[in-house]
């Protein structure tokens, strides 16, 4: 994936200003101070967001995301959040157990790190072939960030993750990219 | 516990009740003039003879069932005209001053207009239907506007589609204010419909007994009309609150 020449700014503050960036490797983590525009990129990856200029070029054809902020739907249960984006009900199951969840708890009763698991498990159930992970450790101890990183790393799918923490790569076996 | 909070309830409302009938019943006897202002066991007899009637049945009836079209009328063309304005900016552009002047003009005004343009029974539904669409088009707009954009996002980037959005962000965002919105279009939608059935006069019509009371100077009758008008009005609103609140738990 490549990205050429990319430009992007929200009213009157410039975020990118032909940004080039070469993703060659199968798992990358963008690393940068808050503010720099780390979430963006991936929005813009996504295709959530349309650059003033540039371009993303990429042959996936179908991308998930994990957002900064987990975007659960708080009328329904974890169960119901996760089964509207694959149907397949032993898939949830699967996953469920997998990120340690009860999924007939209501998103309400979830602490941070339980809603951030489940966000996690709706971007792996979605079936894309690109993974974009906003933050997707935030509020989780090392020991569940190990093991959310194994079940990332489980899918086999090609990886585009933002933070803060070397750590995090480490655990994602990522190239490092600093914006 | 809960019972015995109802049962204070029921003990406070009956002493309010008792209260007040108390009050009249003093004043009545004061004025001394049953024409003018009759007292509360007159009103009551006037009453029950009323309902020994089954012409009073069939007028209550009749009058609910057009208040009752007028109102599922208003919300239906409401819930089409945001459906509309969500798409079109430029038609939520152009009937923003409709709503408005609807929502301005006394009601009278749209009793009168509409008495020259169509037939009695027909103007109550239709006063009716003016008054809930302002109520539940702008509860519901707002609404519309103020779901959450992140939400809508997620439903984006996960593909989620416009019925599966419409029903898993949307209605869950709106369903409070528009179940809300329903209540208190009620409340105004009963009283305009028996102040246009005052003005319009259908045949059979709660409305139309209270202005011939009025006429022919039958106080005692006119006082028991508005009775029936106030027990129905707050019957038929305890009855949508609790289906709404059903519903609301169902879902």
């Amino acid at each position: 994936m490549r990205i050429r020449n990319l430009s992007f700014k929200y009213e009157d503050k410039i975020v990118f200003d032909h940004l080039d960036l070469n993703f060659n490797s199968d798992s990358t983590y963008i690393m940068g101070a808050s503010g720099k525009g780390k979430s963006t990129l991936l929005k813009l990856i996504a295709g959530l967001l349309k650059p003033d200029n540039g371009t993303i070029e990429h042959d996936f054809k179908k991308i998930s995301i994990m957002f900064q902020e987990d975007r659960l739907l708080p009328w329904l249960n974890v169960k119901d959040n996760l089964l509207l984006v694959c149907d397949d009900i032993n898939e949830v199951d699967k996953i469920l157990k997998e990120i340690e969840i009860d999924g007939s708890l209501s998103v309400k009763q979830l602490s941070g790190g339980m809603a951030r698991r489940v966000s996690l498990a709706r971007a792996l159930l979605y079936g894309a072939d690109l993974l974009l992970l906003d933050e997707p450790f935030s509020g989780l101890d090392k020991k569940m960030m190990k093991k959310m990183s194994n079940l990332i790393l489980s899918k086999g799918v090609k990886l585009i993750v933002s933070g803060h923490d070397e750590l995090e790569a480490k655990l994602l076996n990522a190239e490092i990219i600093n914006i | 516990m809960k019972n015995s909070i109802l049962q204070n309830k029921i003990v406070r409302n009956i002493f309010v009740l008792i209260f007040w009938l108390l009050i009249w019943f003093l004043i009545a006897r004061i004025v001394n003039q049953s024409l003018i202002l009759p007292g509360p066991f007159e009103v009551l007899n006037v009453l029950l003879s009323l309902i020994k009637n089954i012409n009073f049945w069939t007028d209550c009836l009749i009058s609910i069932y057009r208040i009752l079209l007028g109102y599922l009328l208003g919300i239906v063309i409401s819930l089409l005209l945001v459906l509309i304005s969500c798409i079109s900016d430029t038609f939520k552009t152009l009937i923003a001053p409709l709503i408005k002047i609807i929502r301005s003009t006394p009601v009278a005004s749209f009793i009168i207009l509409a008495l020259l343009w169509m037939g009695k029974n027909a103007v109550v539904s239709l006063i009716v239907m003016l008054m809930v669409i302002p109520i539940v088009y702008e509860n519901v707009l707002n609404e519309y506007y103020s779901v959450d954009y992140k939400l809508l996002e997620m439903a984006k980037a996960y593909n989620f589609g416009f019925i599966k959005t419409l029903k898993n962000i949307y209605y869950p965002s709106i369903k409070a204010a528009f179940l809300s919105a329903l209540i208190s279009a009620m409340g105004l939608g009963w009283k305009s419909g028996i102040a246009a059935e005052v003005l319009s006069l259908p045949k059979r019509s709660i409305g139309s007994k209270l202005y011939y009371s009025k006429i022919y100077l039958e106080t005692s009758e006119l006082f028991a009309w508005t009775i029936v008008v106030i027990i129905l009005s707050s019957t038929i609103e305890i009855l949508i609150k609790r289906f709404l609140r059903g519903y609301i738990n169902e879902n």
